[in-house]
């Protein structure tokens, strides 16, 4: 029925759209000509023009409609994907700045322990030019030994904790240079 | 009596040490758990929070085991004797 409408007025409005949008979608170059390959052999002798007008004209629209969704999808796609990449650039930088504050602060640390190690030594080392009692340096020097064991074991297990921090920040540069790439 | 002076003298230096000492890894100790918790707020993967998770528990537990070692072993007997040469120069100042 629809089909005889269409050849009565030669209102070819549909077809054209969808011919142009489909060829739009698929990235072929206009060919408005395809009309000939389906305009009914009524339309040949009867409303020709206007079946060759309304078909010409919305050819066109459907082919721009295609292009604007293309656009616009686009568009919203490459925004999505430029704000996610942004979002997990600044996360990774920031998880960078955190672990890269606590190594700092692991480090001073070491430092420190050595530091205070060697003054602790120090002291132990004057203990008798004081005149303390034999007993008690004796029993103060053995127990400073243990201490620095003790202090050595820290600073080792700190070794490997800025070991463990170090591979981190590698994994998390790694991916922040994804998201910037 | 100057040798009494200098042995309180070494032993509240000593003790500052000691107690600096303490200070320090205690608050590396909690600056661990603060980095661990920022970097839950700032999505960090649950398979290199544990790991930092793991470490952190390590190291609280060595903070503690150092702590009391060096508290029962270390400041206890300074103060011991801090607490004996100060009894003997108020007894040589009373005289």
């Amino acid at each position: 029925m629809a089909s005889l409408k269409k050849i009565y007025f030669g209102d070819y409005t549909k077809e054209g759209y969808d011919t142009g949008f489909k060829d739009s979608k698929n990235n072929l170059p206009k060919n408005r000509f395809k009309f000939f390959k389906i305009v009914h052999p009524v339309n040949w002798i009867w409303n020709f023009n206007n079946a060759w007008e309304t078909f010409q004209r919305n050819y066109d629209k459907g082919y721009i409609d295609n292009e604007k969704v293309a656009h616009n999808v686009y568009y919203i796609e490459n925004n999505i994907k430029k704000g996610a990449n942004t979002m997990r650039e600044n996360q990774y930088a920031t998880q960078l700045t955190i672990l890269n504050s606590f190594e700092a602060d692991l480090l001073s640390l070491k430092q420190r322990l050595s530091q205070l190690n060697d003054s602790y030594s120090k002291q132990i080392n004057v203990l008798k030019g004081l005149g303390f009692m034999e007993d008690y340096t004796n029993t103060l020097q053995t127990r400073y030994v243990t201490f620095e064991s003790k202090i050595s074991d820290m600073l080792s297990m700190i070794d490997k904790h800025l070991q463990t921090i170090a591979d981190h920040k590698d994994e998390i540069e790694k991916l922040l240079q994804n998201a910037k790439g | 009596m100057a040798d009494l002076a200098d042995q309180l003298g070494w032993c509240i230096t000593t003790k500052d040490y000691l107690n600096d000492l303490i200070n320090e890894i205690e608050n590396i100790g909690k600056a661990y758990e603060k980095m661990i918790e920022e970097l839950k707020q700032y999505g960090y993967f649950n398979e290199l929070a544990k790991q930092l998770i793991k470490n952190q528990q390590e190291f609280q537990k060595e903070v503690e085991s150092l702590k009391k070692y060096i508290a029962n072993e270390h400041l206890d007997y300074i103060q011991q004797q801090t607490d004996s040469i100060s009894a003997t120069l108020r007894r040589l100042l009373n005289k």
